[in-house]
């Protein structure tokens, strides 16, 4: 089987388990209760509900200190049997009987096992037909959704799903610490590394531990998985709140599939890393905060029925939903609680007309305290405990604090960097950021200040000094926007967008008075939301500290563009055919709509292409990953190679890292002893070694004589990995293996060759092991130049 | 009341199942052919050409020349030399022998292939740099022995030579030996007795100098040291090395720390050294198993009151009713293949006349279970061979049976007796069973076809040195010859010869150590002649391209059987012979044509996944 299947059935499966765990199980539970909501809404639902219920179960048991397959399962599946027998009314024992009195017959061949299977065959089929039937309705009745969704997902299987089958291996730097944390939950060890939050971990834990899948190949792939959701749940979350039918589609399409996106806005989508697997939770909680709020007024505005203290109310499923969506913003990373909490404070305005009453007040406030509680309690009970805060933490807080800048954060150390790849990726942007001065004008525009220093100038009136003090400011947004989130073919395009922003905001004003109150709200909040963004975007330019660097918080608006362009189409359409009853013409402009703007992206050539994101280990070392833990017999191996299999293959096998390897040999050839005590050793040689997170001057050399006779670089951090050092460190790998190889031919085999990757099987009796420091010629000289001068030796 | 009818009809069943029973019986007596040998066919003796054990430094005209011949160093007197000689024999390697060192002077000589060294031929103090100019060369260096520790320890060069990284100790007492696996046939095993019965089994020797090897060496049999592993169980790479391979530039190193090279297991430590040093390994094999009863059955009533006293019965009825069922059932559940030697009478001397009556009854036993009749010239001292020919031509006279006995069980020194008499029962005698000695060959054939057949060892005992005898012998030539010595039963000495005793022995020994050479086929002494023989007489020729095998047989006769090793692959397919799989990475060919042609598949380390351009070993 060539690795692109392996890759492909398992990127299948863990998407499957995936969906099932977080959908499929709370459908099976809740199906019966939501049985009245929209179908997008109970997806929603679902799938907060899905993976809420994933990531504080492993928070509760990795804190009792109880976690493993086992009670994972028992603890997924009791629950939700008894959910499931409480919430559907079932009876416990008239079930039991049936089953018993089923079994009873089967066992005195009243029943035969033939029937029995033609029975249950007869269910199964019935249930397919019924989906077929529905999928076949679905398509005669929402042929052009059908159409639009299956663009929609070929989209991103083009953009995404290619490079995933292409480039196998880990696509940002901090997938080795990320794939440590989640070995180290595998230990009952959760904070290993200091308080984090752990949301994503836990639920790649899960889905590892119940569904045994290996770590290294669920964050291979998984970044594929989130990134479908996270586009997902921008549809979802559009096709709930806007009312015409296709308006949607224009957003979500124009976000997954243009290319007047910077590429740092979604370059990041390669892999999966926790920033944007808390993306899936933002628009869930704005969108049960919308739908509370018209939920609510719904019940107030009711006939008051006989009080009762706690009565369940059908608002407080959006409170729950809120919570637990807000909730995992804050457990999985904090950058997307900023962002939701934005929303919130946007919403907090946007819907002011009701927010402050006492219906609404205590009820929303009570639910965020309560969702921070959740996500912050495991945390804070592990930092009263003593645990120190992970590094990222400190990171963040210095980001925010002005303390110090993305360049202090140590790659190794931990936390997400955003990969920079040579075609594309933010330190390719032809447009750099504006420099914002402390007063928030640009740096080009003339100092007012300085300006009357020199030449008097009389007392500006109200108008001119509010022009004065926010024209300079737009156009710092704007100039933000330009540099770090749009690549648009005109600059005022964005000053359209940006116009748009206030437009939402005076387009629900104007529906609000029109008695279309919480549509409007929702309209203006949704402005008041991109506002807020651009503010925060460009938060220099105001003096405000910046919650995030400008690269994170463009990848938040570039998501939230979708919802400005859509809301705006769809406002526009509502108002336009708000006194008309029949609808059918305004879904049908909205269609039209998304067919104008599919054409013009079409014809302008504004369709984005799909990166091919470079992994930071080669196609060939994944491949002899995945064959020896196929094929060895666990912790019966050990690979010896640089950096990132040491993470990948620990629950199977053990590893050595390449620079103690030659450092052990270093000076001392033969008279040195490095053991390895397994059967079998892996060496991975690059011949071609790989530019690991940055190129150099003369990347693409092949190991050499002459790289070999370097001095060997020093162990700090993983700079010995990267540009030349790798070179040399691959080039005295590669000599040492061609002289253990003619020692030991017979055990040394070639395990997997290509023109740019060696990898080598020792096989060695355990009772005696081999002694692997060799005299190779280059460790034991002084680091003479040999007589070989070629540079190249292929 | 029975009725009539009743009572007739259980008659005719009655009268049914008796002619059911008897009627079996019957026709197998008539038409069973007990009185054939059928391992005596008549057969085309191949063209034997007679072995030539010493040819000298220059090859034969037309001869293989790739495989450059072997030279030992050292006296013809040593005893490594006999096993050096018989191992160049089976192998059908050129053999030189030196008496002392020479420098290199290969322009008028062929370059050797292996340099074979035993230390009593050398001195290391001037002729160490004469064997590193070999190793420089890459001639590959065995030593058959090594000298006294101290000449080792004072010799840097010598040290660097063999991979010695120092002496831990002039002698240390190990606890037991370990064999590791992929060396000697029958995989690792570790001669360290745990219980207090398998302290009777350790023979080998424990005392040794204590080697601590260097990097780029492979160690194949280490001294046990429970010691160093209560301190640390890492430390098992400080174990006194025993035999062990050094890789001192292009050529393969190998020194043996012991008197291992001394006897039989010699031959398959060579082989096995062989296999280590080449990409693989393809030389004949007799593939013989033969497990011989000697002295059975004895068709005098001897040492009776002996016999009564023991089992209550006379020796006619111990060996009949006792000792025939017990290993028949044991036999037949091991597969094993019987070859019987009658022995009219051990007594001469005595009234006690051996009596011919049971000669049928055995004759048949050995047919229905595929065993041999053969003949034992064993007798008691002060007869001498040719009286106990004359005095046995009587008996088997006296039996009217037309038996043709091949095979027969006899001291060495009989042999040119037995084949110079003129008694018709002895005629046919193709090969014969002695007790074996490692200074002489273990096989042999003779120009006029006789074989030689050493008797390996007696199954009922199987100590440490016979184990790893047997896989050496096994590993060379396939082939094992082993004992059931009935004399020891009817004339016991001890409580320990007591048929219930050394039955229990015997068995468990049967069914033990011979799974690991399953593989191999059993056989009757007379068929293992008639391998013996083919073995003997062919000549090969084999090269390897790429992943494939090229064998060409000559002087073959109709089948030969070879052995392939490999490392880490297995065959994908084959022409010219079958193959079957003794264990991993060891293959036994049944050769039927001149030409086999072998495929070869990586077997080890194999990729499930693969990924385009990637190429593998």
């Amino acid at each position: 089987m060539s690795m692109q299947v392996l890759t492909g059935l398992q990127t299948a499966g863990i998407f499957g388990a995936y969906l099932l765990t977080s959908v499929g199980l709370p459908a099976f539970v809740f199906g019966g209760r939501l049985k009245g909501h929209r179908r997008l809404e109970r997806f929603v639902l679902y799938f907060t509900i899905g993976n809420f219920y994933m990531m504080n179960l492993v928070f509760l048991l990795q804190l009792l200190k109880i976690s493993c397959p086992a009670t994972l399962i028992l603890f997924t599946a009791a629950p939700a049997l008894g959910a499931c027998i409480r919430l559907n009314r079932i009876s416990v024992k008239k079930l039991t009987d049936d089953l018993l009195c089923c079994l009873k017959k089967i066992s005195r061949r009243y029943l035969g096992m033939k029937t029995v299977r033609a029975r249950i065959y007869s269910v199964l089929r019935k249930k397919v037909f019924q989906g077929i039937r529905f999928a076949g309705f679905m398509i005669f009745r929402r042929t052009f959704d059908c159409l639009l969704l299956l663009l929609f997902f070929g989209l991103l299987f083009w953009l995404y799903g290619i490079n995933l089958l292409q480039e196998y291996g880990y696509k940002a730097s901090d997938m080795p610490v990320h794939n440590y944390w989640i070995n180290a939950l595998g230990e009952n060890h959760i904070f290993v590394a200091g308080v984090y939050p752990h949301g994503f971990h836990c639920v790649i834990y899960y889905l590892r531990a119940v569904f045994v899948f290996d770590t290294y190949n669920i964050l291979r792939v998984f970044g594929f998985v989130q990134t479908v959701m996270v586009h997902l749940m921008l549809y979802c979350f559009l096709k709930l709140c806007c009312r015409t039918r296709y308006a949607p589609y224009i957003g979500t399409l124009l976000y997954t599939g243009s290319s007047i996106f910077a590429v740092n806005t979604y370059s990041r989508f390669a892999a999966a890393l926790p920033q944007e697997f808390g993306m899936l939770f933002i628009f869930p909680s704005v969108y049960y905060g919308f739908r509370y709020f018209e939920v609510r007024g719904r019940e107030l505005a009711a006939p008051k029925e006989k009080p009762r203290r706690f009565r369940r109310q059908p608002s407080h499923l959006y409170l729950a939903g809120f919570a637990m969506s807000f909730s995992m913003t804050l457990a999985v990373h904090f950058y997307g609680t900023m962002i939701a909490g934005l929303f919130c404070a946007a919403m907090a305005i946007g819907y002011g007309f009701w927010f402050f009453r006492k219906g609404y007040f205590w009820n929303v406030v009570g639910t965020c305290l309560l969702s921070v509680l959740i996500a912050v309690l495991p945390m804070a009970a592990a930092y009263a405990g003593g645990t120190p805060l992970q590094g990222s933490l400190k990171w963040g807080m210095n980001v925010i604090t002005g303390a110090g800048d993305q360049k202090e954060f140590d790659a190794a150390s931990a936390a997400e960097e955003p990969e920079e790849n040579s075609d594309g990726g933010a330190g390719q942007n032809p447009n750099p950021a504006p420099e914002i001065k402390e007063n928030g004008s640009p740096a080009e525009s003339e100092d007012p200040e300085h300006l009357s220093a020199k030449d008097p100038v009389p007392e500006p009136s109200l108008r001119e000094k509010v022009t004065d003090y926010v024209k300079p400011r737009w156009t710092a947004i704007y100039r933000a926007i330009a540099a770090a989130v749009l690549r648009l073919p005109e600059s005022e395009w964005i000053y359209w967008l940006m116009d748009g922003f206030l437009m939402l905001i005076g387009l629900g004003i104007l529906l609000f008075l029109l008695k279309q109150r919480v549509y409007g709200a929702m309209l203006s909040s949704a402005g008041i939301y991109m506002l807020l963004l651009g503010v925060m975007l460009a938060s220099h330019a105001f003096g405000l500290p910046a919650l995030m660097d400008s690269n994170r918080g463009s990848i938040y608006f570039a998501y939230s563009i979708p919802i400005a362009v859509s809301f705006l189409l769809d406002a526009v359409l509502v108002l336009l055919f708000l006194p008309v009853r029949f609808k059918f013409p305004m879904h049908a402009l909205s269609l039209g709509c998304v067919f104008l703007v599919l054409s013009f992206v079409w014809q302008e050539g504004l369709i984005k292409e799909p990166r091919n994101t470079k992994a930071q280990e080669m196609n060939e070392a994944i491949t002899c990953m995945e064959n020896i833990i196929r094929n060895e017999k666990d912790f019966t191996w050990t690979i010896v190679s640089a950096n990132d299999e040491l993470r990948m293959g620990t629950d199977h096998g053990y590893h050595y890292e390449t620079i103690t390897f030659l450092q052990d040999m270093e000076g001392k050839g033969a008279k040195a002893m490095i053991r390895i005590p397994t059967p079998a050793v892996y060496i991975f040689i690059e011949k071609i070694p790989l530019d690991y997170y940055g190129a150099y001057e003369k990347s693409g050399q092949t190991v050499s004589a002459e790289g070999a006779s370097h001095v060997l670089p020093p162990s700090v951090g993983i700079q010995m990995y990267q540009g030349e050092q790798r070179w040399m460190l691959m080039s005295r790998m590669y000599y040492w293996a061609q002289e253990f190889q003619r020692q030991y031919p017979n055990e040394m085999d070639i395990y997997l060759e290509t023109d740019q990757f060696v990898c080598y099987r020792i096989e060695q009796n355990p009772y005696r092991l081999y002694n692997f420091a060799i005299d190779y010629g280059y460790n034991t000289q002084d680091q003479k130049l040999t007589e070989e001068t070629d540079h190249g030796i292929f | 009341m029975v009725s009539f009818r009743k009572f007739f009809s259980i008659l005719i069943m009655m009268a049914v199942i008796l002619f059911m029973f008897q009627f079996t019986q019957v026709i197998k007596e008539q038409i069973s052919d007990y009185d054939v040998n059928p391992y005596a066919a008549e057969e085309k003796l191949p063209d034997f050409g007679g072995q030539d054990q010493e040819r000298s430094d220059r090859p034969p005209e037309g001869e293989d020349q790739s495989r450059g011949p072997i030279v030992y160093i050292g006296e013809e007197s040593f005893r490594t030399a006999s096993i050096v000689r018989q191992w160049c024999s089976y192998t059908k390697r050129d053999l030189a022998v030196w008496a002392r060192v020479r420098e290199d002077s290969w322009e008028t000589q062929r370059r050797p292939e292996y340099i074979l060294v035993d230390s009593a031929a050398v001195d290391y103090g001037k002729e160490t740099g004469l064997l590193k100019a070999y190793a420089d060369q890459g001639i590959h260096l065995i030593f058959l022995n090594l000298p006294d520790v101290s000449a080792v320890e004072s010799n840097e060069m010598l040290k660097e030579l063999l991979g010695i990284h120092h002496v831990q100790a002039e002698q240390v007492e190990t606890e037991g030996i370990h064999l590791f696996g992929d060396f000697l046939l029958g995989g690792a095993y570790i001669y360290r007795p745990e219980r207090e019965e398998d302290k009777k089994r350790q023979d080998l020797a424990l005392t040794m100098p204590w080697y601590v090897t260097l990097s780029g060496t492979k160690t194949y049999m280490v001294g046990m040291l429970d010691e160093l592993l209560r301190e640390e169980p890492a430390k098992n790479e400080y174990f006194p090395a025993v035999i062990w391979r050094n890789s001192y530039h292009d050529a393969r190193v190998y020194a043996v720390n012991g008197e291992y090279m001394s006897g039989f297991t010699g031959l398959g430590i060579l082989s096995g050294m062989v296999y280590e040093t080449e990409s693989y390994a393809l030389y004949p094999v007799v593939n013989a198993q033969n497990l011989l009863l000697t002295d059975y059955p004895v068709f005098a009533e001897e040492n009776a009151e002996a016999m009564e006293r023991i089992y209550s019965r006379p020796p006619k009825a111990v060996q009949q009713d006792i000792v025939w069922p017990s290993l028949l059932s044991t036999v037949r559940r091991s597969g094993w293949k019987l070859t019987c030697f009658l022995s009219p009478q051990y007594e001469y001397l005595d009234e006690a006349e051996p009596s011919p009556e049971n000669v049928r009854f055995y004759l048949q036993q050995f047919r229905e279970s595929s065993a041999e009749a053969g003949l034992s010239l064993r007798r008691q001292a002060g007869i001498s061979i040719r009286e106990k020919l004359q005095k046995d031509a009587e008996f088997y006279a006296s039996t009217g049976s037309a038996y043709r006995y091949t095979a027969a069980c006899a001291a060495l020194e009989d042999i040119p007796e037995l084949r110079a008499g003129e008694e018709p029962y002895a005629a046919d005698i193709k090969t014969v069973a002695f007790p074996a000695s490692a200074d002489r060959p273990l096989v042999f054939c003779e120009a006029d076809g006789l074989t030689g057949q050493g008797i390996v060892g007696n199954m009922k005992s199987h100590t440490y040195s016979e184990d790893l005898r047997l896989r050496g012998i096994e590993t060379a030539l396939g082939y094992s010859n082993m004992q059931i010595d009935m004399h020891e039963v009817l004339w016991p000495e001890s409580e320990q010869s007591h048929w219930e005793k050394l039955y229990e022995k015997v068995s468990s020994n049967m069914d033990t150590y011979w799974k690991p050479f399953a593989g191999f086929e059993k056989t009757t002494l007379s068929e293992s002649g008639r391998r013996l023989r083919l073995f003997q007489n062919l000549r090969y020729m084999d090269r390897r391209e790429e992943d494939r095998i090229f064998l060409d047989v000559e002087q073959m006769d109709e089948e030969s059987w070879f052995l392939l090793r490999t490392h880490g692959e297995k065959i994908g397919n084959i022409q010219g012979a079958e193959y079957e799989e003794l264990e991993k990475d060891a293959y036994l060919l049944h050769v039927t044509e001149e030409h086999v042609e072998i495929g070869l598949e990586q077997d080890r380390g194999v990729l499930t996944y693969t990924m385009p351009d990637a190429k593998s070993d």
